[in-house]
């Protein structure tokens, strides 16, 4: 049950991410874009955190599995 | 005699300028950027950049004076022709970007950042990418976003996005837009399906997105949010998987497999590459331009005989399978770049002077005009005379082949065209040429209707 509701909760949080960059949004080109860029470079750093970590941590399982079965 | 010039391309860094003297480079490094470079040396960044070959080398000069007060000058190698990213192949412009996202990344893991990722601050010796702006690092503070993304957004993404699932032509975008390809823009000429891709949605239409978004509330914001260490590691390894996976494949042109379809024999094609082998022993140039060299192997005599050569095409497919085959053998003496001798790339930028154009990086030593008079002069009109010109601004030895119309190649141009070029003819090419040039050599090729000739520019032209 409770891995049903994780699963749910983050095709959730996926969706609404790729609905929030998937609609499109007239630029307009005169205003200062220093101070959003700013902002977004924050917000795109806590999107690909997410899975850096999974890919770090992924890759340290393997590691891990990786040093058992050569024990063996 | 000390006869400074001032490099016109290096005025917005508040931290040095490049300036030449008698052909020599130096680079200015102010007080303001004291701290930052003796990092780069102390921190051993330097060291691993240079043993790597991506950050060009650098002697601190001595007896030099610069302007003002400073803290150094420096002396870096030069590069043998400078070239731009709207010249690049996609493979180059991808290249490119790698090298400055492998650049940043081993900058942070010794405690400094690149305060800029701008596009031309890569050139290439031969089909290696280096990195010239030694002026770029700086002290990384904990907490502060990367401050060149958007700059590698707009200069590396979106261009490679462009060509890779629109046009490869694209590249020429960046002509336009000499501070990279607006990503609203971008945004808008990419398919949709562009968008199921995880990185060119994050980076590109979610840049895009946010640009047109409330930039007063973020003018206010933007003091107060920070970014982890982690998060910027996280960022940059996403922008490297999303141009890692950036491909195009380049389909077969008329050009890319234009040795397989002419109208040579082996015996006139091993006549004409002893003939230019020959004619390029004599004018013993440093420096060759090949023009139209489509897959570059008579650039590869000029190689041969130890000269840096460019090896211009404007077909970016010919262009993108002529570097490919460099890179693979890690050439560092021929340098293949999207060329269009109808139009050349002008000088551009602020005061028309930041970059230059084709013709003001020249003259070469000799420049290779091999099967190329008929595509100037029967598909562009351009008059004989005009071309002589053109040629004789670009290098001083001119090994040129002259296809009369009695060419298989001439006769498909026009059989779907009145022929109005009376004046294409062999007396007429060499008078033309002869007000620029005097002639050295001229021989036929065998089994072919072709000549080539081996040109000297006269003193006074």
């Amino acid at each position: 049950m409770k891995k049903k509701i994780l699963t749910l909760a983050i095709s959730v949080l996926i969706l609404s991410i790729c609905a929030f960059f998937m609609i499109q949004r007239a630029a307009n080109a005169y205003i200062d874009g220093n101070s959003v860029m700013y902002l977004f470079s924050v917000v795109a750093a806590s999107i690909c955190a997410v899975g850096y970590a999974i890919k770090v941590y992924w890759q340290k399982i393997l590691e891990f599995f990786k040093r058992m079965s050569g024990r063996k | 005699m000390n006869d400074m010039q001032q490099n016109t391309a290096s005025f917005r860094d508040p931290d040095g300028h490049i300036f030449s003297i008698n052909g020599q480079i130096f680079r200015q490094v102010n007080f303001s950027a004291q701290e930052d470079y003796d990092l780069l040396i102390s921190s051993g960044l330097y060291a691993e950049l240079i043993d790597s070959k991506v950050l060009v080398e650098h002697e601190e000069a001595v007896g030099v004076t610069g302007v003002g007060e400073y803290y150094k000058i420096i002396m870096p190698e030069k590069i043998p022709f400078i070239s731009y990213p709207y010249e690049w192949s996609f493979s180059q412009l991808k290249q490119a970007a790698i090298l400055t996202l492998k650049l940043q990344i081993a900058a942070m893991a010794r405690g400094m950042s690149l305060k800029d990722a701008s596009a031309y601050n890569i050139q290439f010796i031969g089909s290696q990418p280096i990195f010239i702006d030694t002026l770029s690092f700086e002290k990384y503070n904990e907490g502060k976003p990367w401050i060149a993304y958007g700059q590698f957004v707009r200069h590396f993404l979106a261009p490679l996005a462009l060509m890779a699932k629109t046009d490869a032509r694209l590249s020429s975008l960046l002509r336009c837009f000499i501070d990279g390809v607006p990503v609203d823009m971008a945004a808008k000429m990419l398919p949709g399906s562009s968008r199921f891709n995880m990185g060119l949605l994050l980076h590109l239409f979610g840049m895009a997105r946010a640009m047109g978004g409330d930039a007063e509330a973020a003018n206010s914001r933007a003091g107060e949010v920070k970014v982890s260490k982690f998060g910027l590691m996280a960022t940059l390894d996403s922008l490297l998987s999303t141009v890692n996976k950036l491909t195009w494949e380049p389909p077969k042109t008329t050009w890319s497999d234009y040795y397989d379809n002419t109208n040579y024999t082996d015996s006139s094609s091993a006549h004409k590459a002893a003939l230019v082998l020959a004619y390029m022993r004599e004018a013993a140039p440093h420096t060759v331009w090949d023009l139209g060299a489509n897959t570059g192997r008579y650039s590869e005599i000029g190689e041969g005989i130890g000269a840096q050569v460019t090896a211009f095409d404007f077909d970016v497919a010919a262009v993108e399978f002529m570097y490919r085959d460099f890179a693979s053998k890690e050439n560092r003496n021929i340098l293949p770049l999207v060329m269009d001798l109808s139009n050349p790339s002008p000088a551009l930028g602020w005061h028309h002077n930041e970059r230059a154009s084709m013709i003001q990086r020249g003259p070469a030593d000799c420049v290779l005009a091999l099967a190329i008079i008929h595509h100037l002069a029967i598909a562009n009109n351009l008059p004989l005379g005009m071309i002589a010109d053109f040629f004789s601004q670009c290098g001083k030895w001119l090994i040129i082949e002259f296809v009369p119309k009695e060419d298989s190649q001439i006769k498909r141009m026009l059989a779907a065209r009145e022929d109005i070029f009376v004046n294409y003819t062999r007396e007429e090419f060499e008078r033309a040429f002869g007000e620029y040039f005097y002639m050295v050599h001229r021989e036929d090729i065998t089994d072919s209707c072709r000549t080539l000739y081996l040109l000297c520019k006269r003193d006074d032209k």
